[in-house]
């Protein structure tokens, strides 16, 4: 069987500044459960990435985790303000919010349901305090076959076995008082290896223990197990554990489509909201923003936004171009005014060049106006005719005139055409 | 194409216009850079063959008047830099006549100086056993 079609039960809690993380295969004869992870509250990001390995590699799974808040009540009636989960038929548990944060969780328990569904089979007419012991902290209730009575929480930080012993006792008797009844029996649950607390509670309150003990992550694991059990999570999963169960071993390759079939047509929309905000991953959420489904994540306003950044992308790609085009034009134009320019000037200096050159030593200038197209000087010649023919090299058919002046010099002239 | 029917319409609609702006704005724009960049580089090699002068070349500087008169005023006897119109300024660079061989050298250098061109005019008069000559330069930056 690959892993596609395996039910996993993930599981997580938080105890002092460690997560511990385990998870389990669920089979029909129980559920085999892997090695126990720890990540240090520092290494949060890797713990919340390795859940996210752990839903990948089997997506038929639930990840469970235990609330430790102290301030957890029994009611009889829902509160629908709060996080309330119901445990008995007509018994909730209550607590302020569902307070995982964005660690991934899908079914989220309270002690005392997992308290009620360990001990629910030994329930009598006959008046039982049942105890937890987890993280420290004593969760207690007195429950009979038909509900649940009254619960407590008592923290035990800081206090020796029998002072905790003590406030148990307190407890009773303050219940005694209110009920005219005492506990005919004790239950007890104890998550933490606690031996000595066990011994001081049966010395002091003088009553038969039968005593329980249990990983958290062990009773986790059983809670996700049934859909019966994980009817008393905080959040309420659109799952039919059953269903996962019964589908979880197809015979074979041909199977797969009707076992997704058989998958999505289980899913319930009702309470799917709570389950969508604390299950999806990033990338699902990303993913959410470009889907059309209106239930994905991310609002209208949101999805109309995430859908416009290829739009987005495209025009800072090009402005980015039409900038640098601009740029590259302006410094194409500027390069090109300087070399007509150079080219200009070469030509200039050379006519000046050729022209100096031809009058040597047989002329001298007075005036003369040169340009690369023609030219037009004057000044006093001494050998006329080497000038002529000198000028008339670099300027065929151009005009030279001389004219004698008083002063028994000779002025020329001459322009191109 | 499962995947594809999940996105939605409007998405697919800024995807189609994207891909429009692509084709039509982005790489044609893209390309023209391209192209000019290496027309560009072109252009600088052939200022480079252009480019006789024997000194450290230096990056072609705007034109100033102060500094090209400075400038000027260390090869010639007396050199004058007035604004005219069209922003445009008369130079007259006065020298001794065996200077000539200088003011053609220094023709050829000074827009790769300064960002300038001469007009296509060079007026030369005798002054007191002096050369004058005089042009019109444009600043093109």
């Amino acid at each position: 069987m690959n892993n596609k079609h395996k039910y996993v039960t993930i599981t997580h809690y938080k105890e002092r500044e460690f997560y511990f993380l385990n998870y389990a295969i669920q089979t029909t004869d129980g559920f085999i459960s892997k090695e126990i992870e720890q990540f240090h509250e520092t290494d949060r990001e890797k713990f919340i990435e390795r859940i996210r390995e752990l839903q990948e590699e089997f997506p038929n799974n639930q990840v469970i985790s235990i609330s430790l808040l102290a301030n957890q009540t029994i009611h009889q009636e829902e509160d629908r303000n709060r996080a309330s989960a119901e445990i008995f038929p007509h018994n909730f548990v209550v607590q302020d919010k569902i307070d995982v944060g964005d660690i991934p969780t899908t079914l989220y328990f309270s002690p005392f349901a997992i308290l009620y569904q360990q001990y629910k089979d030994g329930l009598s007419d006959d008046l039982k305090l049942i105890i937890g012991y987890f993280d420290r902290k004593l969760f207690m209730m007195f429950a009979t076959i038909d509900k649940i009575h009254q619960s407590w929480t008592i923290g035990t930080r800081g206090l020796s076995e029998k002072q905790i012993a003590d406030r148990v006792y307190k407890s009773m008797q303050a219940y005694y008082k209110i009920s005219y009844s005492f506990a005919d029996h004790l239950d007890m649950l104890v998550s933490d290896e606690s031996p000595k607390l066990l011994k001081v509670l049966r010395e002091e309150l003088s009553l038969h223990i039968d005593l329980t003990q249990n990983s958290i992550h062990n009773l986790l694991h059983d809670m996700g197990s049934s859909d019966e059990k994980a009817h008393n999570s905080y959040i309420k999963t659109f799952k039919k554990i059953e269903s996962i169960k019964n589908v979880s071993e197809p015979k074979s390759d041909v199977d797969k489509d009707d076992f997704e079939r058989k998958h999505v047509l289980d899913d319930k929309l009702d309470d799917i909201t709570l389950l969508k905000n604390k299950d999806k991953g990033f990338m699902e959420k990303v993913k959410g923003m470009f889907s059309s489904s209106p239930s994905t994540e991310g609002g209208f306003l949101s999805r109309s936004l995430t859908s416009t950044l290829p739009l987005i992308a495209v025009f800072a790609m090009g402005g980015f171009f039409y900038v640098q085009n601009q740029e590259i034009t302006n410094k194409l134009f500027l390069k090109d005014t300087q070399i007509l320019a150079q080219h200009t000037n070469i030509e200039l200096a050379k006519v000046s060049d050729n022209v100096f050159s031809a009058m040597g030593k047989n002329a001298e200038l007075k005036k003369a106006t040169l340009s690369t197209k023609n030219i037009d000087i004057k000044g006093i010649v001494w050998g006329i005719e080497p000038l002529k023919n000198s000028l008339n090299e670099i300027y065929s058919n151009g005009k030279f005139d001389i004219k004698p002046l008083e002063n028994f010099m000779t002025e020329f002239t001459f322009k191109s055409k | 194409m499962k995947k594809l029917k999940t996105i939605s319409l409007m998405t697919k609609i800024w995807f189609v216009v994207s891909l429009l702006i692509l084709l039509l704005w982005v790489i044609p724009t893209m390309v023209s850079f391209y192209k000019k960049q290496k027309i560009y580089d072109a252009k600088v090699e052939e200022l480079k063959v252009l480019d006789k002068r024997d000194a450290v070349h230096s990056e072609t500087k705007p034109f100033h008047a102060g500094m090209f008169k400075k400038d000027a005023e260390r090869y010639f006897s007396s050199v004058a830099v007035d604004s005219i119109a069209n922003n445009e300024y008369e130079v007259e660079i006065v020298m001794d006549k065996s200077k000539i061989s200088t003011f053609n050298s220094f023709l050829k250098k000074i827009s790769l100086d300064y960002a300038i061109s001469i007009e296509d005019t060079l007026l030369f008069k005798e002054i007191n056993d002096s050369m004058s000559v005089k042009m019109v330069l444009k600043p093109y930056l």
